[in-house]
């Protein structure tokens, strides 16, 4: 059981900057990315010596992220409640700059602000299994363990995702009719032969 | 496999790899290739999209233990185990300073200056039984109004139980004539049997005489005097308006009105002064309206005996006696004053125009 701080460093060191990228797309925002970043890894430390190894420290600690991030949800439905006005409202749904992207993103880069935009506009709960089946390329069980709901859930939250971001795309235009379906290796193709 | 089933497995795909019976049933039918392909197209560009914005938030990343994150880590500058502590000596320093706070308030300084400030004005509010009384037995409008408006009683000048008439406005002054007030005062024998004051006065005129009396600054007399200010009250202005029979013969019903302004606003005063032994008597209260002006008229009706150097009045043998503001009160040192029993306004010898020429005493009878 990893117990010192010196643990805990290296531990968290090398997963910081994915937990940033996720708090990023989750938040919409880089200052509130970096905040939901301290706050989990500030009770990450907390409850550090509380660890086991029951799970990998990856999926312990981005559960303490999505906690977090449920919680800063709930703050800022009371902040806009009570103190953002509308115009802040939409102005804080509105994610990166793409001008702000490095130059060799820049062909895609409204693309790029598109897909902050649609995160924005979709329900946490699906904006959440998105980020970590897309940006962290986590398995459904994965994901699962870090939200702590059944693989089911998980699966009906993503093809609900997948429906409202097609639909969102087909809005702005965005598809490529031309798509070609793969025809190289296929899968269980093999064993049917 | 049909249309549905591949809908509903395309809908599930979750890589670049589809099943093979779905690409197979994907190229014969036309709907489900295109769903396919919308499939596809949507995971892969969200693949490529996430992957270029996490290079760009990548490199953007803070440093892991950046100083504020380094300050959060140190935690409170108290342990866990102080902070109660620490939570009750800042309320117990709260709780003290209020109770220093108040205790060092001049309001709070004595309980006795409390009392004191309490019972006129709870005996302000509280109508007397003579109020209500006259209420139920004179149903005359305007009467009635000023009736409600209250009348005093405080335990301090127990000579306080007549009748006292205020109205907000000056412009709004009624003059009640003599008939309503000897109707009204004839109304309520009851009241003045159980007062033993008239009586007193009735029998023994001369013990008023014999005693000797200090100097009068302003006695009661027919006429308007002029009122002082003091220094609590310095805008204070107004009249008093008296008018008291001369001897029993006239009927004239006694009165004593003030129309004052300048007071405070909204604040219940009261008129007192001596009776004929020297002790502060009341002869009513009054409450200034929002602009601090106020209108008080003391009524007493009935025959009058004008005693000796006072205005002790008492009624005829053939009427019943009736219990009246000013029975006993010699005008002597006539102030207005406040709940607290501070002078706000006074009769000064020096100050009292006597203007006998403009007064129309009332016929006799």
């Amino acid at each position: 059981m990893p117990t010192s701080d010196r643990d805990f460093t290296s531990a968290m060191r090398a997963h910081q900057p994915r937990l940033y990228r996720t708090a990023c797309f989750l938040t919409g925002d880089h200052h509130e990315g970096e905040d939901l970043l301290q706050e989990t890894l500030l009770e990450a430390w907390k409850s550090w010596n509380s660890f086991e190894d029951r799970s990998s420290v990856y999926t312990w600690v981005y559960r303490i992220l999505i906690r977090r991030y449920h919680r800063w949800q709930r703050r800022q439905i009371l902040r806009r409640m009570f103190f953002v006005s509308t115009a802040e409202q939409k102005e804080s749904q509105t994610f990166i700059d793409p001008s702000e992207l490095p130059g060799s993103l820049m062909e895609h880069a409204e693309q790029n602000a598109q897909l902050w935009n649609l995160l924005a506009t979709l329900r946490p709960k699906y904006r959440e299994v998105l980020v970590l089946r897309y940006a962290e390329s986590m398995r459904l069980e994965q994901i699962a363990d870090a939200l702590q709901v059944p693989l089911g859930t998980v699966k009906s939250r993503l093809n609900h995702a997948h429906a409202q971001l097609g639909e969102k795309l087909k809005r702005a235009a965005l598809y490529v009719t031309s798509y070609d379906v793969p025809r190289g290796p296929i899968k269980n193709r093999a064993n049917r032969r | 496999m049909t249309c549905h089933e591949v809908q509903s497995k395309i809908a599930q795909i979750d890589d670049d790899s589809p099943a093979a019976e779905i690409i197979v049933h994907a190229r014969e039918c036309a709907a489900c290739n295109q769903s396919l392909r919308e499939v596809l197209w949507q995971q892969k560009w969200l693949r490529e999209r996430f992957a270029e914005v996490s290079e760009q938030l990548l490199a953007h990343a803070p440093p892991l233990w950046g100083a504020a994150f380094q300050e959060r880590l140190k935690g409170p500058a108290l342990p866990a185990l102080l902070l109660p502590v620490a939570w009750a000596a800042v309320l117990l320093g709260a709780a003290a300073l209020g109770w220093w706070m108040w205790t060092s308030s001049p309001a709070s300084s004595s309980k006795s200056s409390v009392a004191e400030r309490r019972a006129p004005r709870e005996s302000a509010e509280r109508p007397t039984a003579n109020a209500n009384h006259r209420a139920h037995s004179k149903p005359i409008s305007s009467l009635s109004e000023f009736e409600s408006l209250g009348s005093a009683s405080a335990s301090s000048w127990p000579a306080e139980t007549g009748l006292v008439l205020t109205l907000p406005e000056q412009s709004a002054v009624p003059h009640p004539s003599p008939e309503l007030a000897v109707s009204q005062s004839l109304s309520k024998p009851d009241v003045s049997q159980s007062s033993p004051e008239p009586a007193l006065a009735e029998a023994s005129p001369e013990v008023a005489v014999s005693e000797p009396l200090p100097p009068a600054k302003f006695r009661f007399d027919t006429g308007v005097f002029q009122m002082e200010p003091t220094a609590l009250a310095p805008g204070a202005k107004g009249y008093l308006a008296a008018i008291i029979p001369k001897d029993s013969t006239d009927q004239t019903t006694a009165m004593v009105a003030l129309s004052l302004t300048g007071l405070p606003t909204k604040s219940v005063f009261y008129v007192r002064t001596k009776d004929v032994g020297g002790n502060q008597v009341s002869l009513g209260s009054g409450r200034s309206d929002i602009n601090g002006s106020a209108v008080a008229v003391m009524l007493r009706s009935s025959p009058t005996t004008v005693a000796v150097g006072a205005p002790t009045l008492s009624v005829a043998s053939t009427e019943p006696p009736v219990t009246l503001n000013f029975d006993g009160a010699t005008g002597e040192d006539l102030e207005v004053v406040d709940t607290a029993g501070n002078v706000l306004m006074t009769v000064g010898a020096a100050t009292k125009p006597q203007v006998l020429s403009r007064v129309n005493p009332s016929p006799t009878p």
